[in-house]
């Protein structure tokens, strides 16, 4: 198992290498340059800007540099914010965490009820609300969701503010928005997982040996039913926190999203090489903690190559 | 686009509720992107100068109107007769918000720092006005020990004396710019030129001080107490929400998050023209077409004068930007300074006779031209509009080219185009704000325009220390430019804002710079 880690950490490392190269290259070879405006750059002040930066080096002197710097956790400068990329980080990311596990919990609390009640209900109308609820939840990408919840919650009823942050209260449109997706997906897995789990064996025993309803499906049933969820939840986590760009740019949240798309406009190198690390660090340590759950989740899956 | 269009929507159907979320005695406004910095010399843009103007003061501050320039730091100042020495006489009670007292060596100091490139000034084209900067420079570039006296020097603490190359009629309205402001030499010699202006350590003199900075969320102001006018001072705080979208900005109005908020995105400025809280002004800036003069076939004049003619203004103005005001020279309209007339006009018959001329009866044999912008809603309905004349008052096949932002820019630097879309907003109320860039050598220019008797009339124009006549060398400068025609100015700007009714003391003015200290909200 030891083993395992650290052979899987060592992978990571090699893939996190490879995800930086590829972004380094590509945001060299796009054309633009992060110190170009309308109004032009007084020559010396440019070539001293491009000194601090290394600009004007060859790309691969710039990459060797930034790799250096890399090694020992310096994720650079911002171009256009000034300040170091990992304290603009720090500030930023603390947002998108609230809003990601916020999303999650808004998921879970919403989406395995519905999938519940529709598994019970099967095939009547409950059951046909709670999936359609379910399939409108998977099918409106959160870009249209997020301004629709803007336009009857803020705008119409005016409940909570169109966007920024001031208080906790600000990140409830956000985090439904963005959980919904996952609240309609975990539904639908709640509802198969319980359809399956309440034709077997066990459950019929369960009720034969005259216990109530309520405990069969709630301490029994439902068990069982999870499982998919919990598997589903890691790589869904994940997701909600890397992909929470659009909404963030829609509630104009303070979050790592908005400065993955400036930085990318504003051609600012580090602040997008930055959040790419970041971002890539997260979906694989994520998956990594994933694959290492199932083998407690299911004992048939192992990864001791000696057993 | 769909969320543009969804969020256009929501802001179009929400209510106005009134500014119940604002405490009555902090003004709040919105703030288009994150500052990049808050050091006065490095600064280039309109926000970090909506910061800068309520944390610093300069020599001299800009009016709440159109009126004549307000003292700042210097209490009065003097011109010698040649307009070559510049004596400020500071105000004894100026502080910094830490209580040292603002000296005329700390501008000295700021002014020198850009100039010993200490840091990367965007606006050092400002202190080169200064005597001896440009051999002070030279010789720091080089590596070597300037050799040379620049023009500015402190007479005791509250005499700063400044002589310039050569005369600059709208000096004054420099000194006023934040790049002059002054900086606080003991912060920057403690804690380095960057680490000096981070919040936790930044010393200012301004009517409000830096509270609080939270990175895409807030700049939050407070009320300097030491500050020399601090008395007429009413409102306790500014705070700034740094809201992107154009849309959002509107709909934080509408929240009652902010008190004021401007540039509303065009789509929506019909609605909003019949609100109360909307202002309108001329704004000193033109939306203009460059020509690219070395490719054919706009390497003739005549064709460059025949595009022009046959662009309607008036009416593109009327049916696809409310409001604006269609260009009837390159300068936008200022106080002090007429531009020439009849020079941009809609003639389409003197259009297709020039072109014609030019070798293109009919627009036969014309080849295919582009107009290259950048990506925007509002720059593509001007680009398909003028499109749309071109084609059908001289026959001409015309492409459009959409680039992003900064491809745009290094495709325009380049000249790697036809026609492309620009914008010039002045830095100072003076025509030589829209004219020096058109010198053959300026880097700006980017049209390949070269003419020597157009840098000679420039040139004339800072030599002329009579008003009239600097104003006659410059129209005619301006004349020969629209003659010349590698620029086809299209409309005026406008400034559009909402400013909350209760809010008192915001004029409208020329610069848009609107300082809190005049502000208060009933």
């Amino acid at each position: 198992m030891t083993r395992y880690i650290i052979s899987r950490l060592l992978q990571s490392v090699v893939v996190l290498l490879v995800i930086v190269t590829a972004s380094f290259f590509i945001m060299k070879a796009t054309p633009g340059s992060p110190l170009a405006k309308d109004r032009q750059l007084d020559e010396a002040t440019e070539q001293q800007l491009m000194e601090r930066y290394h600009l004007d080096k060859p790309a691969f002197t710039q990459y060797l540099i930034y790799l250096g710097n890399l090694a020992q956790g310096d994720l650079g400068e911002s171009i256009k914010l000034k300040s170091p990329v990992s304290q603009i980080i720090k500030e930023s990311a603390k947002y998108s965490l609230i809003i990601g596990t916020q999303a999650m919990l808004f998921a879970l609390l919403l989406g395995v009820p519905l999938g519940l009640i529709a598994g019970l209900k099967q095939n009547t109308p409950t059951d046909y609300a709670a999936m359609g609820t379910a399939l409108v939840g998977v099918s409106i990408p959160n870009f249209v969701l997020a301004p629709i919840f803007i336009l009857i919650f803020a705008a119409g009823l005016g409940w909570f503010d169109s966007g920024g942050w001031d208080s906790w209260k600000d990140s409830i449109l956000p985090s439904a928005s963005l959980g919904f997706y996952y609240a309609a997906y975990i539904a639908r897995l709640t509802r198969s997982g319980m359809l399956e789990v309440i034709r077997q064996d066990y459950i019929r025993t369960a009720r034969a040996k005259g216990l109530s309803e309520k405990t069969v499906v709630l301490r029994h049933a439902l068990r069982g039913a999870l499982l998919p969820v919990v598997s589903y939840l890691g790589p869904a986590f994940a997701a909600a926190l890397t992909g929470s760009v659009v909404i963030e740019k829609v509630y104009n949240v303070p979050g790592l999203g908005s400065h993955f798309v400036n930085g990318a406009f504003n051609r600012d190198y580090f602040l997008v090489l930055g959040v790419i690390v970041i971002y890539s660090a997260l979906l694989v340590f994520l998956n990594l903690a994933v694959d290492l759950m199932y083998t407690f989740l299911d004992p048939r899956v192992s990864y001791d190559s000696e057993s | 686009m769909t969320v543009c269009a969804l969020m256009t929507i929501a802001v179009a159907s929400s209510s106005c509720r009134g500014g119940g979320g604002v405490p009555a005695d902090i003004f709040a406004m919105a703030l288009g992107s994150d500052p990049e910095t808050f050091d006065p010399g490095v600064m280039s843009g309109s926000v970090e100068g909506r910061v800068a103007y309520n944390i610093y003061e300069g020599l001299v501050s800009p009016p709440p109107d159109d009126g004549p320039p307000r003292p700042g730091v210097a209490e009065r100042w003097e011109v010698s007769p040649d307009g070559l020495t510049y004596t400020f006489y500071l105000r004894s009670n100026a502080l910094w918000s830490n209580g040292d007292p603002v000296t005329a060596d700390d501008f000295v100091y700021a002014w020198m720092r850009m100039l010993r490139h200490d840091v990367a000034a965007e606006y050092i084209n400002f202190v080169r006005y200064l005597k001896n900067a440009r051999a002070f420079e030279e010789a720091i570039i080089a590596g070597q020990e300037p050799q040379v006296e620049v023009g500015v020097r402190s007479q005791g603490p509250q005499i700063l004396v400044v002589e310039l190359e050569e005369p600059v009629p709208y000096f004054i309205d420099i000194v006023m710019f934040y790049t002059m402001f002054p900086v606080h030499r003991a912060s920057i010699e403690r804690h380095g030129q960057e680490a000096a202006f981070a919040p936790e350590n930044i010393v200012t003199n301004g009517a409000f001080r830096l509270a609080e900075y939270r990175i895409q969320n807030a700049v939050k102001l407070r009320k300097n107490e030491r500050y020399w006018d601090a008395d007429s001072v009413r409102l306790r705080g500014i705070d700034m929400l740094i809201i992107e979208n154009l849309s959002a900005q509107v709909a934080a109005f509408d929240d009652g998050r902010i008190d004021w908020t401007y540039d509303p995105p065009d789509d929506q400025l019909a609605i909003l023209a019949t609100r109360d809280e909307f202002r309108v002004a001329p704004q000193l800036g033109t939306y203009y077409y460059r020509f690219n003069v070395t490719r054919p076939p706009l390497d003739d004049v005549r064709v460059r004068r025949a595009l022009s003619l046959a662009v309607n203004r008036a009416n593109l103005c009327r049916c696809t930007l409310d409001g604006k005001m269609p260009a009837t020279a390159h300068v936008a309209p200022m106080p002090g300074y007429t531009s020439p007339t009849g020079l941009v006009e809609y003639d389409p018959r003197e259009a297709r006779r020039l072109l014609a001329e030019a070798g293109y009866p009919g627009g036969r044999g014309f080849p295919r031209i582009e107009i290259l912008y950048n990506t925007s809603e509002n720059h593509r309905t001007v680009a398909q509009a003028i499109q749309d004349m071109w084609q059908l008052e001289l026959n001409i096949d015309v492409g459009l080219n959409n680039q992003e932002w900064r491809v745009y820019l290094e495709t325009m630097n380049q000249l790697d185009y036809h026609v492309a879309r620009a914008g010039w907003i002045g830095d100072y109320v003076d025509p030589n704000t829209f004219l020096e860039m058109w010198r053959g050598d300026d880097q700006n220019n980017d049209t390949g325009f070269a003419n020597p008797e157009y840098d000679r009339l420039i040139d004339a124009g800072f030599a002329e220390t009579d008003p009239a006549a600097r104003e006659r060398i410059l129209q005619e400068a301006e004349t020969l430019l629209l003659t010349e025609m590698p620029v086809m100015p299209v409309y005026y700007y406008a400034q559009e804002h909402l400013v909350r009714t209760s809010v008192r003391g915001w004029e409208m003015n020329v610069r848009d710079v609107h300082l809190g200290k005049y502000i208060w909200k009933e």
